[in-house]
């Protein structure tokens, strides 16, 4: 459903001709190692704020959130206020203190009192996997982007995105890596504001599909003998037995797929089938038809009931959205997947109408489907009360600790801990910190409303959450479109250049310089730093192309679970108890770091998601009660770290 | 000049770690009093809470509001160190 459009195609262009033009011109001022690594501490904290936004709004928090509350409502704005929640703890615990005791990583700020190779080798390694770790979501979300906006294959978008950063951070390092953070984070929720303004001024209608785009398809509930007199009805067998499915075929061959509802009626739904021939050529047919013939599926996402049996609302005030909201019914699209002999797999979409107030609370989503509904009273003579009951404690615990890893993780994440290295004092890294807070927290709230606005404008394409917000300004126009795509798109460079900066420091400043001990001067250091820019941005295209299948959000938390276990112990403690020695810090970064990487690797979510076992077999093989490791791994760091220190000599610094 | 500029930036520091963890730590009680109802008390978030609004967009939109008006607070406090000024 997806066209590439020109307009998206010439503004796609001028945004990543303006981005680097912007940095070559910029280049030209960073030839010392504190230019590349620091911008020379002279970035301005108005500034740094905006671009820790835009450093910190990555393709996950932009694409990820708000296609997540338009697919299942709520949920998706979790993720908005543990981001969030994260960024005081950087505020009121980290900023200040760090930006006094580094120079250019977050290693020079836990080494300062110590110069420890230990320190330096730990924290570099853990810098790096933690980089790694949030470079692979960007990169396959940018192949994602590419593919509708340009009509690019996945791996193009990725080799594109790839480049551009790499040719961004060679050129002039955390100078122009900045500047294209501070733009890309002030358009980014400039225009989000924007398109929520557009969104309450239009407010809600039962039909938006005439009034968006005029291509609305009608979704039909026939008496069944109207829909399969004259043709065929194929057998249900195979994966098809036992399924609510019927398969109507035409006489000219073509197949539609149906729901047998509870009052004998057919609903019509919407399908794609992938068959995979034996020399790995693939075949789509959607909806009954070839893709390559034009087969496509239809925009959805709709109010099925306004309050008062209204079919449109006029204007609307923020909380007079989310109260219509609430008070309607929406029509939502959920999918099922069905596997077939023949190496095809076919995904059915089907409409659901869910009370909007359902919509609007906790745990409608697959992720936190485990926190709906109550704890379920243990009966000792009913032993199968005992595994439900430990079935929703797990689920409620994985729940607390994604959000005690979101909560933690940000003020651990080395791409954002490098850029209270740009600006001049602690003073400057405060007010920008509070800057970044103020931009970010206004995005987040944006996010709920863009969410909502593009789970009712009939603009939802049901096989893609991740394109929800670029569809949503579609129904405003070709303009819109084209500019939140090249927004979003820059979104992707400007994520993946800080994390490209935090790795290839990583990799010179602390392993080759600091741990290594390889003489360089400034000019060497910036040489190396670029040569490693290049091999982690050739690093981070093959992983993104690797990746291509894997959840955006999943690998968004695996990041900050690990930075939260890894970092934070090392730098709270490091901040606030004398008794740290050099050697605790070393324990406390290697095994959280180890423990929280091992228990993501050994959980139900890896299983099914990395290693390809069905839900079933992923729950029985799982070697951890839940997915989210934080709530053990971050009070394991503590734990080493206090343990560790007082078995070893105290610092004298 | 730099003798006596050190422990008024002592103290300047102190203080401004000591008001950065009152502040955190309310933040900290706040945020888990959103994640114990969301695990414990889904009722409590349903119930209406502002402009007819359920709880769990009030609380949550709030938590993100709250962050703002703590951090521009925390601004206003802190001190800046005399070697800053």
């Amino acid at each position: 459903m997806h066209e590439a459009s020109t307009t998206a195609l010439i503004v796609f262009a001028c945004f990543v001709a303006g981005v680097l033009g912007l940095s070559f011109w910029l280049g030209r001022k960073a030839k010392s190692a504190e230019g590349y690594f620091a911008a020379h501490g002279t970035v301005p904290w108005f500034v740094n704020g905006i671009a820790f936004a835009g450093d910190y709004l990555s393709a996950a928090s932009f694409l990820g959130i708000c296609g997540m509350i338009a697919f299942f409502g709520y949920d998706g704005f979790l993720y908005s206020i543990g981001y969030l929640a994260g960024w005081l703890v950087a505020l009121f615990v980290i900023a200040e203190p760090l930006k006094k005791l580094g120079k250019y990583t977050f290693a020079d700020a836990l080494d300062k009192a110590f110069n420890s190779r230990g320190i330096k080798l730990t924290a570099a390694i853990s810098t790096l996997v933690v980089s790694i770790f949030y470079l692979i979501p960007q990169m396959v979300g940018a192949g994602a982007l590419i593919t509708p906006l340009l009509g690019l294959e996945h791996h193009w978008g990725v080799i594109i995105v790839g480049t551009v950063v790499t040719i961004i951070v060679a050129t002039a390092g955390m100078v122009s890596t900045t500047w294209v953070q501070f733009i890309k984070g002030g358009l980014l929720v400039v225009f989000c504001g924007l398109l929520t303004i557009t969104i309450l001024a239009r407010g809600l209608v039962t039909d938006p599909y005439s009034q968006a785009h005029g291509s609305g398809h009608p979704f039909k509930v026939l008496p069944a003998e109207e829909v399969t007199t004259g043709k065929t009805v194929l057998p249900a067998e195979g994966p098809w037995a036992g399924k609510p499915y019927v398969r109507v075929q035409a006489a000219d061959g073509s197949v539609a797929l149906w729901r047998q509802e509870a009052d004998g009626r057919l609903a019509e739904l919407q399908w794609i089938t992938v068959t995979t021939a034996a020399d790995g050529t693939k075949t789509t047919v959607i909806n009954g038809k070839p893709k390559t013939e034009g087969g496509h599926l239809w925009p959805v996402g709709h109010v099925a009931k306004l309050p008062d049996g209204k079919d449109h609302t006029g204007p609307l005030g923020p909380a007079e959205f989310l109260k219509t909201i609430q008070d309607s019914d929406i029509v939502t699209w959920t999918k099922e997947v069905i596997k077939g002999a023949n190496g095809s797999e076919t995904t059915v979409f089907q409409p659901k109408i869910v009370k909007g107030a359902d919509l609007l609370m906790p745990g409608g989503s697959p992720t936190f489907k485990g926190i709906a509904g109550d704890l379920p009273v243990v009966d000792p003579a009913k032993p199968e009360t005992q595994a439900s009951y430990t079935k929703a404690l797990m689920s409620r615990l994985d729940f607390v600790s994604l959000m005690l890893a979101l909560f933690c993780g940000t003020a651990s994440l080395p791409h954002i801990l490098i850029r209270y290295y740009t600006v001049k004092d602690a003073s400057a890294a405060r007010k920008s910190t509070v800057v970044g807070i103020a931009a970010i927290g206004v995005f987040y709230i944006l996010t709920l409303f863009l969410g909502l606005g593009a789970m009712t404008a009939g603009t939802l394409d049901p096989s893609d959450s991740n394109m929800a917000a670029p569809l949503l300004a579609k129904s405003m126009g070709e303009l819109p479109f084209a500019c939140l795509s090249a927004i979003a798109f820059t979104t992707v460079l400007g994520t993946v250049s800080g994390l490209v900066m935090a790795a290839s420091g990583a990799i010179v400043h602390d392993l080759m310089t600091n741990f290594g001990k390889m003489q360089m001067n400034g000019a060497a250091q910036v040489r190396a730093a670029k040569l490693a820019a290049v091999g982690v941005g050739i690093l981070a295209m093959w992983l993104g192309i690797q990746f291509q299948k894997m959840n955006v959000t999943f690998l968004v938390g695996w990041a900050f679970n690990i930075a939260a276990s890894a970092n934070l112990p090392a730098l709270i403690m490091l901040l606030f108890w004398s008794r740290t020695t050099k050697q605790g810090i070393t324990w406390a970064i290697a095994v959280g770091l180890i423990a929280s990487l091992g228990w993501v690797l050994v959980s139900k979510e890896a299983l099914q998601n990395v290693y390809g076992f069905t839900a079933p077999e992923a729950a029985a093989k799982a070697l951890v009660p839940f997915s989210q490791p934080a709530l053990i791994t971050i009070p394991l760091g503590f734990l080493v770290l206090v343990v560790v220190s007082l078995m070893t000599k105290r610092r004298t610094a | 000049m730099v003798s006596p500029a050190v422990p008024e930036a002592e103290a300047v520091r102190t203080f401004n770690r000591r008001l950065g963890l009152v502040l955190f730590a309310i933040y900290c009680l706040i945020y888990a009093g959103f994640i114990g109802l969301a695990v414990l008390s889904r009722s409590t978030l349903a119930m209406p809470a502002f402009f007819g609004v359920n709880l769990a967009v009030f609380y949550g939109v709030g938590l993100i509001g709250l962050a703002g008006v703590m951090a521009v607070l925390y601004l206003v406090l802190a001190r800046t160190e005399p070697e800053e000024a």
